[in-house]
């Protein structure tokens, strides 16, 4: 700030300070000099009239220098005066004495008039500093070089220093001119400032007054008051180097607020602070604190208005950027606002011209309607809403479009009412979101995942492809039509169209003209290729050039086909599954790149549906192979016993391989083995335990006859097996025949107990259970033995039969036979097949909970 | 086929409580909160597998119980199964298991008959 060498703008500088000075000792010289002059003259003369002369001096004097000049002219004058009555001769006498009177008086009256021209000069020179602070606080220059300005002319003419300090936004202080008219002093003191900037915590000096808000004056600067306002020794130091003789410091107040202050200090000049010069520095304070405190006060109100102004601007832009259509609405409807996006919608070339259309008009070009696609009343509209005084009224979507022109988009209408000071409305503020695209991809994806619903329900993929197309119309298009490739043939599964009639004409259709497999466009292009087709435009030259004969060529114009797809359905593979066919005919819907991916998807849904009802049915029939490979495919028959065996596996796909088995072989001569075993859990691994239980069983029955250590053997074998945590029930039975008898020797691991059905019809269970095997190696397995009679049966079988009904019902087991066995099931064979399906006829489940095994041995 | 599962703290004891049908189809999910139990706190005091709940128990139930309680023999712990007098204790009885897996029919059974 102060670096400057220039002391420009201040009228009445240094140097004008200085000439004034100097003029003044000219003229203190000259009435000295004239003095001296007219007492040598006296002398030479030696006339003592010229004594009177000496009068002129002082009021010469007068004219030009201070009083305290003009009272040392006139004390000379009236020396000299005195002085002179000696060489005159004069001395005392009358004459002398009337002389040096006069003298006297002009001397005094000399100094009187220095007074009062001193006096006039101080206010006219007061008046004038005010007049220029005045100037420089109206010159619209910034804050700080104002302060700066005023800083100087104090400086100048008022004190040789002036500091100026302003509190900042932050609570601080600042420092902002510290003013000499040496620069070097200058910028000693503004290094001291930089250093030590001023601490608000000191007693004395600029500090206090800015926290008290009251001007302090220090009519004499000593080490005491130095001290009061310097942070420590160096300070201090620095401080004293400034020279300050005497000082004042005045608050820079305005409306309450101070703002900051004014310390001004004189040094060399050597003056004394007085009660007018803080006047002065106070009224000079007070003119610049207004000057602060209204350039504040601009700054903001600029910074307001700049701002009101950026807002409304911003606000327009943003509302011309929004995608959304943005429109003002009176409450006769007619609009007073549009932002470019609704010009757009609404199909306006611009604002103004849209603006300047009657809203009848513009409402009568175009249509809504609902989700539904039933056309909306004007009334229900948010707009509408709005204006009938309904705040923030519920958002609707609807389907809006030209009416005569096709293509819908679907908009979001939100509205919220503008009321005035009643809370009537005067406007209504209507956003609309264009959330067609939106709009479409839920739909696209409802769709979707509907069709993966239907296709999920069932493994019948014929009926779910039918399913699919009836889904897909006419949401997606007019008609669906769905072929399937077999055995290299093209095979129609489903045409569909919202009206049955129409659907009667395509089957009439595809049975007049069957596929050309060999036709270069068309569901066989798509099959022998694998890409899609799509047609988004189906132009009559088209039809006519596929038209084999007139009939065909009516039949499809009657359908009015406008636009077409045709995509591929690919299971992995790749193998080729067929082909859906999506046409759009009375929608006029025109099919892009977007509908064709949707087409793409929904094929692909097919495929892999197809593909998985394939995998499931080829999966069933190896399960279904793989469980009867467990059992004996043809049960040998020991002589005189008929011996029956019957599987059955939970029906229908999906299921998991079961782990019953059953098996019956000759161990000796008359002595023979049977099995019954269920393997805990199911799948793979327990058929794979399944396989090993039988011929382990079979292995160790060819060495061993007691069933209980033929199932112990297992059972240490199972235990062996330490990888594989599974378990198993079984029932091991020998069976000898000798002669008239059969005995049936038996061991029960865990298994369902045998079921004997004696001839007189007498149905019970025998033996105790024993031990799951697999689980501990000290199984309670005991050996029990049963005869059967001529007529007598023996039941085995798995828990699958008593707990097909499960939670349900759980069956007895002897209830079950005595059911079979009343319904006329005789033969063990019978029995055996009766029972399973029993269980399959009483089931309430939609299918039994597992599989079941039976195995029946009757005596003739 | 729906399953349920709780698991409560009672009398120092982490109770298991299920109720609906363990098979083949639930059986997995109730091995899995089982063996999270047991990871969880690989000492808890004593843990009850309550079964009275049970409607229906099948093989592979068996298993998940046999398996629980061959693991918490080995890890010397103390499992408690509560057969109840329903299906649980039916199927436990027909594979000879009652005893050999210490099984009560009754909360206050546990006690004096606990296995562990």
């Amino acid at each position: 700030m102060t670096g400057s060498a220039s002391w420009g703008p201040s009228r009445s500088g240094y140097s004008g300070r200085r000439a004034r000075q100097r003029l003044r000792r000219i003229w203190l010289a000259a009435a000295l000099g004239l003095a001296t002059a007219l007492g040598a003259m006296d002398v030479a003369a030696a006339d003592a009239t010229l004594i009177s002369f000496l009068v002129a001096p002082p009021i010469v004097a007068a004219i030009g220098t201070r009083p305290r000049s003009t009272m040392l002219v006139g004390a000379y004058s009236v020396a000299v005066a005195v002085v002179l009555g000696v060489p005159d001769h004069v001395f005392f006498h009358r004459e002398h004495l009337v002389r040096v009177g006069v003298v006297a008086l002009g001397a005094g009256l000399g100094t009187w008039i220095a007074f009062v021209r001193r006096g006039e000069w101080a206010a006219r020179r007061r008046y004038a500093l005010v007049a220029r602070v005045g100037e420089i606080t109206q010159a619209s220059l910034d804050p700080e070089v104002m302060v700066i300005e005023v800083a100087k002319l104090a400086a100048s003419e008022l004190a040789d220093w002036c500091f100026v300090f302003l509190r900042d936004d932050g609570g601080g202080v600042r420092q902002v001119a510290a003013v000499h008219e040496d620069p070097e002093r200058q910028r000693q003191a503004w290094e001291l400032l930089v250093r030590y900037p001023l601490d608000l915590r000191r007693d004395e000096g600029p500090a206090a007054v800015i926290r008290e808000g009251r001007s302090r004056m220090y009519r004499e600067v000593d080490d005491d008051v130095l001290r009061a306002i310097s942070q420590d020794d160096e300070n201090m130091k620095l401080l004293r180097a400034l020279g300050m003789r005497s000082a004042m410091v005045v608050p820079l107040a305005a409306r309450g607020r101070v703002l900051g202050a004014m310390a001004m200090a004189t040094a060399e000049s050597g003056r004394t602070f007085d009660e007018a010069d803080l006047a002065m520095g106070e009224t000079l304070a007070a003119r610049v604190a207004v000057a602060l405190d209204n350039a504040e006060l601009y700054v903001r109100l600029s910074r307001a208005e700049s701002g009101l102004r950026a807002s409304r601007d911003e606000l327009q832009a943003i509302l011309d950027g929004v995608a959304d259509a943005v429109t003002a609405q009176r409450p006769d409807g007619q609009l007073v606002y549009a932002n470019h996006a609704a010009v757009r919608t609404l199909g306006f070339d611009s604002v103004d011209e849209l603006l300047a259309t009657p809203v009848d008009d513009i409402v009568s070009r175009f249509e809504y309607l609902d989700e539904r696609g039933e056309p909306v009343a004007l009334d229900e509209l948010p707009g509408r809403r709005a204006l009938a005084g309904q705040r923030s009224p519920e958002p609707m979507l609807v389907q809006f479009g030209r009416r005569g022109v096709p293509g819908r988009s679907w908009v979001r209408i939100k509205a919220e009412p503008v009321v005035d000071e009643d809370g009537k409305p005067i406007l209504a503020i209507n956003v609309m979101e264009d959330v067609t695209e939106v709009h479409k991809a839920t739909e696209a994806q409802r769709f979707l995942s509907q069709a993966s619903a239907i296709l999920a329900s069932s493994l019948d993929y014929k009926a779910t492809l039918a399913n699919v197309a009836r889904l897909a119309v006419p949401r997606v298009a007019d008609w669906c039509a769905v072929d399937v490739l077999e055995n290299g043939e093209i095979k129609h599964v489903s045409v569909a169209h919202s009206d049955p009639a129409k659907v009667e004409v395509a089957l009439d259709f595809q049975r007049r003209y069957p596929v050309d497999p060999n036709l270069p466009t068309g569901v066989p292009n798509v099959l022998r290729t694998g890409q899609p087709e799509l047609t988004p435009h189906v132009p009559d030259e088209l039809l006519v050039d596929s038209a084999p004969d007139e009939f065909w060529l009516e039949t499809v114009r009657s359908l009015g086909m406008r636009s077409a797809m045709i995509v591929p359905m690919v299971a992995r593979g790749p193998r080729m599954l067929g082909a859906i066919t999506l046409v759009s005919a009375e929608s006029g819907r025109r099919f892009d790149e977007e509908d064709l991916a949707l087409a793409q998807e929904l094929a692909g849904r097919c495929a892999l549906a197809v593909d998985a009802s394939r995998l499931f049915r080829d999966r069933d029939q190896i399960r279904q192979t793989l469980q009867e490979s467990l059992l004996p495919a043809e049960l040998s028959q020991p002589p005189g016993v008929e011996v029956a065996g019957a599987f059955k596996a939970v029906p229908g796909e999906g299921y998991e391989l079961g782990g019953d088995f059953y098996d019956l072989f000759e161990t000796g001569p008359g002595t023979w083995g049977a099995i019954v075993g269920d393997v805990c859990g199911k799948g793979p691994d327990a058929a794979k335990l399944t396989a090993q239980a039988r011929y382990t069983l079979r292995t160790s029955a060819m060495r061993e006859l007691s069933p209980s250590r033929i199932l112990a053997e297992l059972n240490e074998a199972m235990l062996r097996a330490s990888d594989d945590k599974r378990f198993c029930t079984v029932l091991y039975v020998r069976l000898e025949l000798a002669g008239d008898t059969a005995r049936l020797c038996f061991s029960s691991g865990g298994h369902p107990l045998p079921v004997i059905v004696r001839a007189g019809g007498e149905i019970e269970e025998v033996g105790e259970p024993g031990t799951l095997i697999g689980v501990v190696p000290d199984p309670d397995l005991e050996d029990e033995v049963v005869e059967l009679g001529p007529g007598d049966a023996v039941v085995l079988y798995t828990d699958g039969l008593t707990d097909a009904s499960a939670p349900d019902v759980v069956w007895d087991p002897e209830e079950l036979v005595s059911r079979v066995r009343s319904a006329g099931a005789r033969s063990a064979d019978e029995i055996a097949k009766s029972l399973l399906n029993s269980v399959e006829d009483s089931s309430e489940r939609s299918r039994p909970r597992d599989d079941s095994s039976a195995l029946t041995a009757g005596r003739a | 086929m729906p399953i349920g599962l709780e698991t409560v703290e009672r009398e120092g004891a982490l109770r298991l409580v299920l109720s609906g049908e363990l098979d083949f189809s639930t059986a997995a999910e109730v091995e899995t909160r089982l063996l999270a139990v047991e990871v969880d706190d690989p000492s808890p005091p004593h843990v009850v597998v309550d079964l009275r709940a049970l409607r229906f128990i099948d093989s592979t139930g068996l298993s998940l119980l046999v398996n629980a309680y061959n693991r918490a023999r080995a890890a010397g712990r103390r499992l408690t199964i509560v057969s109840g007098r329903g299906p649980a204790r039916r199927i436990l009885e027909t594979t000879g298991l009652l005893d050999r897996l210490g099984v009560v029919e009754d909360e206050d059974d546990e006690r004096p008959q606990g296995a562990g």
